[in-house]
């Protein structure tokens, strides 16, 4: 505040808190440049590691070293070996690949079919919507674990049932998304002066309404990212996900957590990279929904 | 003697017959626009007048056909002499760019996503099959017509980087790409400052007489309208009160509500401290009493006021809705119970007192 003048001050004040108040935390309006710099860093590497595993890994991952099982980390092995002396830094590394390629394709065909089924609901409301919403309420309605239980069970345990098992309960959450924002947005101004242009409801939907929603799909799909991450990695927990000898931190969890009281380093490294993947990308999710924020207050 | 017949110009582009309009609240229907008769000729600029909730937003919306869902209209609303009610959606929606419309808040109005030349081509692209090239060239002519300097710069802007006044008439040159008959302006001037709302006014009258556009001006400043318009429809609970033409309207209302309207105006050249005020809140449509619908505020009031509706007189260079129309602001304010030593023309009341 730049003003001397004491009942300005007092003026500004008031707008300045409602602002916070309005637009959710202090914390949250005032994430440092340097947290998200460091998550979007932090991201960059670990796909990088993921993807780059076979250069990187010290070790096959699978190679089992039946002597030393349980050793802590050394100049050998980084980060320790788990129950059958396997390299744990080599494991996660490989691990990577499964546990991001899970969520992306959950994502992918989430976003595919969910989004579509948003904006048909939203848009040509009356019995579609209806329709299309209360399927949603429908597989809302069972606790999501339960559902890729059932499914998983029905279709057999491997990586691909489990996710397709967390697809299923990701749909509705992205055409739910989709359908409330699409319904707010096609109530806007400028909306309404398109169609009163004569534009026809199709263009106005795929041109104007998706683009201005997209915004809002950004920072909702980075976040169901890192859901649908731990999600399928308590799958793979409960052993209902990937099956030896595919790797995903997930497993490698379970797979230690019977020997933790030996060593921990089988259970806190993986855990560690699942921590490090899925707090960065709340980061990034807050950060790309204020940075959309701030660009709409500047209008 | 209707108002129709009294305005009757020369090319009539925007013809309203006995137009009303009633909106869907719950289970019944609540009339906002009653009995209105309107017409807009080729290079004219017809003034709509009144306050919030007295129907003229509405009127244009009927007339765009952006009326909220479950709205009912009556009447005839003409375009070019086609009456927009009567057609088959399909022509409806062919006619459609020939009503173009203006809002208050372009901000709001224009996509932000959009640049400026994207939201300027569509109507081009879309309605005449323009090509992208073609629609640009054309486009940098449009923002050049409504006054906007650099428009080979502008039109690579996005509606963020614009102020409010240029934002303003981007939205004229988008409603103008297609060239509609009739521009509907629903107080497209109020959110403007001064500077800026002399600018677009001025354009609107270089537009009328350089292309002929016929303008339905909605405002709720009865100065401004009087300023431009050549002829002003004051309205009041979905009617239509007075229509007067030139600057009669200002210098010698004949309804108790304009002068009422002109009474409030703040004014440099009285040394009142308080501004008159018009007795009792504005009512819209469906709230009005029997007999004339401003009786209950209307400081020159006469028994059948109250039971019948008044007449549509006469008056120099129009018709008022009035019983005492013929009277004018003189000789009411002598006769009413206000007495004569009321210094402004309508009953006034120092508020507070």
């Amino acid at each position: 505040m730049t003003t001397s003048d004491p009942t300005l001050d007092v003026l500004l004040e008031p707008t300045e808190d409602l602002r916070h108040r309005r637009y959710g935390s202090r914390l949250l309006r005032g994430l440092p440049k340097v947290v998200v710099g460091v998550s979007i860093a932090l991201l960059v590497v670990i796909v990088a590691a993921a993807i780059l595993a076979p250069l990187l890994a010290p070790y096959n991952p699978n190679t089992p070293d039946l002597l030393n099982p349980y050793a802590g980390p050394g100049a050998a092995h980084l980060f320790g070996q788990d129950s059958a002396g396997r390299d744990i830094l080599s494991r996660i590394l490989y691990g990577g690949r499964l546990s991001l390629l899970g969520p992306t394709i959950v994502i992918l065909i989430a976003f595919a079919v969910g989004v579509p089924l948003g904006f048909a609901a939203a848009y040509s409301g009356g019995w579609t919507d209806i329709g299309v919403s209360r399927v949603f309420d429908l597989i809302f309605a069972f606790p999501a674990l339960l559902l890729a239980i059932v499914i998983v069970a029905t279709f057999g345990t491997s990586f691909y049932s489990a996710v397709f098992a967390v697809t299923v309960t990701y749909i509705p959450l992205m055409g739910r998304v989709v359908r409330s924002a699409c319904l707010v947005e096609r109530q806007k101004p400028y909306v309404e002066a398109c169609r009163l242009q004569g534009y026809g409801s199709w263009r106005i939907l795929v041109l104007h309404v998706a683009p201005n929603i997209g915004r809002i799909l950004v920072s909702q799909t980075t976040l169901y990212f890192a859901y649908a991450l731990l999600d399928l990695a308590a799958l793979s927990f409960l052993g209902l996900g990937a099956q030896p000898p595919q790797i995903d931190w997930g497993t490698m969890l379970e797979n230690a957590n019977q020997g933790v009281f030996q060593s921990a380093t089988g259970v806190i490294f993986p855990a560690l990279a699942i921590v490090l993947l899925v707090v960065p990308l709340n980061f990034v999710a807050d950060w790309t929904l204020e940075y959309n924020r701030a660009r709409e207050e500047r209008r | 003697m209707t108002v129709s017949e009294f305005q009757a110009p020369r090319d009539v582009r925007l013809a309203l017959r006995r137009v009303s309009t009633s909106l869907r609240v719950g289970s019944q229907l609540r009339p906002v626009v009653i009995e209105i008769d309107l017409e807009v000729g080729a290079g004219e600029i017809v003034g709509l007048v009144g306050e919030s909730g007295s129907g003229k937003s509405m009127t244009a919306r009927t007339i765009a056909d952006a009326l909220p869902p479950g709205a009912a209209v009556s009447g005839e609303v003409l375009l070019g002499g086609e009456n927009l009610l009567a057609m088959s959606r399909r022509r409806r929606r062919e006619v459609q760019p020939s009503i173009g419309m203006i809002f208050q808040d372009p901000r709001a109005f224009i996509d932000p996503l959009w640049r400026v030349e994207d939201h300027l081509t569509e109507g081009l692209r879309v309605h005449r099959g323009l090509s992208r090239g073609e629609a640009r060239v054309r486009a940098i002519e449009l923002l050049d017509t409504v006054g906007i300097d650099q428009p080979e710069r502008r039109i690579h802007q996005y509606p963020g980087e614009m102020s409010g006044g240029m934002l303003q008439r981007v939205m004229i040159a988008g409603a103008l790409s297609v060239e509609p008959a009739v521009l509907l302006a629903d107080e497209a001037t109020t959110a403007l400052d001064v500077t800026t709302q002399a600018g677009i006014v001025r354009l609107l009258d270089r537009l009328r007489r350089e292309r002929g556009l016929a303008v339905l001006f909605i405002t709720h400043d009865l100065a401004l309208a009087n300023a431009i318009c050549d002829r002003v429809c004051v309205m009041y609970a979905g009617r239509i009160v007075e229509v007067r033409s030139g600057r009669r309207i200002f210098d010698d209302p004949r309804h108790p509500y304009t002068m009422g309207l002109l009474a409030a105006r703040p004014r440099v050249d009285s040394r009142s401290h308080r501004l008159p005020v018009i007795h009792g809140t504005p009512i819209n449509a469906m709230d009005a009493p029997p007999g004339c619908a401003f009786h209950p505020r209307c400081p020159y009031v006469l028994p059948e006021c109250r039971s019948q509706p008044p007449p549509l007189v006469t008056v120099d260079g129009g018709v008022a809705r009035c019983f005492r129309a013929e009277e004018g602001a003189a000789r009411l304010s002598a006769s009413s119970h206000v007495g004569p030593q009321a210094d402004v023309a309508l009953a006034v009341s120092e508020e507070g007192t």
